[in-house]
């Protein structure tokens, strides 16, 4: 009788770890491809070095101020528009509202020098630039009182965008509430000095964020 | 005889064409509305031009409304349609796609140009938009502007009126203001410690440089858990919350637990939500919010 030869394979499982093994590559897989196709861009803007978040980084003081700063930027365009239109001649050589103004006449907040102003923090505005060629003004808030508050800058200037243009503003703020006022405007001038520009998160950010547009 | 019933023919139909035509131009743009608010900011704006038409009938919660059909009809008849868009009625959506308006009826978002805030007493959480842009008077008259504008742009003839019509608004509702900051002027905040059922008010406390130190309610119209609610009492207690703002038109039990857990002062606050849609409710609602503010902080600094 021929002796039966049998090679019997050792009990390691290494066949069957191998293909849990590859099973569970497999499910990694269909799942990385599945998120990277269903991924949505984040609808926040990313921020440079020199930009700060009004959402995020904004204390509760400076995010109000910024707030008013924004809906006030607004109306100033408008004013603007009729100094420059049906002012006199003095009012169009010098065709932006001064700080008395918008805080007796149009009480515009953070101008507005009431209760909710000194709540806070009592800034002290001034405008430090009002020219009627292509509309541009720079209003400046210092001496803020409360803890951790800022310096602001408002300035509004036309935003060319090939032939056309918009009328734009952009606010930024300053760690030092006692900074000078700057001399100049221009954004790296402004960056070099320890500036920052506020950027919102806006509403439209947000619609874009729920409706994936 | 002839000749002339022709001629008078020839000249009468053009005419009367013309006329057609003419009234079809000029038939007011009818403006869908989905809060109570925009009801309020579109009617100022508008004036006697344009029909302003509320979406959803008054009288239902805008926190949890399952759309009707009538809406789709209501939204079919609509010529631009002003939306939140930022989660405080996305049922307005659901109403356009099921219309199937979709793409085609212009939504003017009227917080496009607003700078969000996160909800109130959120530190050391993950941030959530305040969708309550509309419980304010900067962020409102923002919001005004956008929507002055966009109808401006749908309506071009009757633009510059309307931005006329929206600065106006906005200066009343900021004298409104001014008069309420005028009677807090005198009174020591430095005691006042508030908290909100619901986050809401996070705008309206903001621009008057208050703090909502805790808001009750986790998530956007949730109720807490029994274990959110314990930490909230503690929260309250550890902070010294000495008032509590509930919402005027929704009864909470869960106020009631927290007063006797706490001792806090109760007050409500108007969410503007409730009540027939009125060009007024804005202003009148705004007024009675900033008349309990007030009165809340004078109680806390006469210790009443």
């Amino acid at each position: 009788m021929t002796p039966r030869l049998e090679i019997v394979r050792p009990a390691g499982g290494r066949r069957e770890t191998f293909v849990v093994a590859a099973v569970v590559a497999g499910i990694l897989a269909v799942n990385a491809a599945a998120v990277s196709a269903r991924r949505v861009e984040s609808s926040e803007p990313r921020l440079l070095e020199w930009q700060i978040s009004a959402f995020y980084d904004l204390g509760s003081a400076d995010q109000a101020i910024y707030n008013a700063l924004t809906a006030a930027s607004e109306e100033l365009w408008w004013a603007h528009g009729e100094l420059l239109t049906f002012g006199t001649e003095e009012e169009r050589a010098d065709p932006w509202p001064t700080v008395e103004q918008l805080d007796a006449d149009y009480v515009m907040p953070p101008f507005h020098r009431d209760a909710s102003w000194a709540a806070l923090g009592e800034v002290e505005w001034q405008r430090i630039a009002s020219f009627s060629f292509e509309g541009s003004a720079v209003y400046f808030g210092s001496g803020g009182k409360l803890e951790g508050q800022s310096a602001y800058l408002l300035s509004l200037s036309h935003t060319h965008k090939g032939a056309t243009y918009a009328d734009g503003a952009s606010v930024w703020i300053h760690a030092d509430p006692n900074v000078a006022p700057p001399d100049t405007v221009k954004r790296d001038s402004l960056i070099l000095h320890g500036w920052k520009e506020v950027v919102p998160y806006s509403g439209a950010m947000e619609v874009r964020r729920l409706k994936g547009e | 005889m002839w000749a002339f019933a022709r001629w008078t023919l020839r000249a009468a139909v053009p005419a009367v064409l013309a006329l057609i035509g003419s009234a079809a131009l000029a038939a007011p743009l009818k403006i869908g509305v989905t809060l109570h608010p925009y009801y309020s900011f579109a009617a100022n704006i508008v004036g006697d031009r344009a029909e302003i038409v509320p979406l959803i009938e008054a009288g239902n919660n805008p926190h949890n409304y399952t759309p009707q059909p009538d809406d789709m009809r209501r939204v079919l008849e609509m010529d631009a349609l002003i939306v939140n868009g930022i989660g405080h009625d996305e049922w307005a959506f659901e109403i356009v796609r099921a219309a199937g308006v979709e793409g085609k009826l212009p939504l003017i978002y009227a917080n496009d140009g607003v700078a969000l805030i996160p909800i109130a007493a959120d530190e050391g959480q993950a941030k959530v938009v305040n969708p309550h842009t509309f419980v304010s008077t900067t962020a409102a008259i923002q919001q005004i502007y956008t929507i002055a504008r966009a109808l401006g742009e749908l309506d071009p003839d009757n633009a510059t009126y309307y931005r006329d019509n929206a600065r106006a608004y906005a200066t009343r509702i900021r004298r409104l203001k001014a008069e309420y900051t005028a009677k807090l002027a005198d009174l020591d905040v430095s005691q006042f410690r508030c908290a909100t059922m619901h986050g809401a008010y996070g705008y309206l406390m903001q621009e008057f440089g208050l703090r909502v130190v805790a808001v009750i309610e986790p998530r956007h119209g949730v109720e807490p858990t029994a274990r959110q609610l314990a930490e909230t009492i503690d929260k309250i207690k550890a902070a010294n919350v000495n008032v509590l703002f509930a919402e005027k038109y929704f009864a909470s039990r869960l106020a009631d637990t927290i007063r006797n857990e706490t001792g806090v002062r109760m007050y409500a606050f108007s969410h503007m939500s409730d009540g027939e849609y009125t060009a007024d409710l804005f202003e009148r609602e705004t007024r009675a919010n900033l008349e309990t503010l007030v009165e809340a902080i004078r109680a806390v600094a006469e210790g009443d």
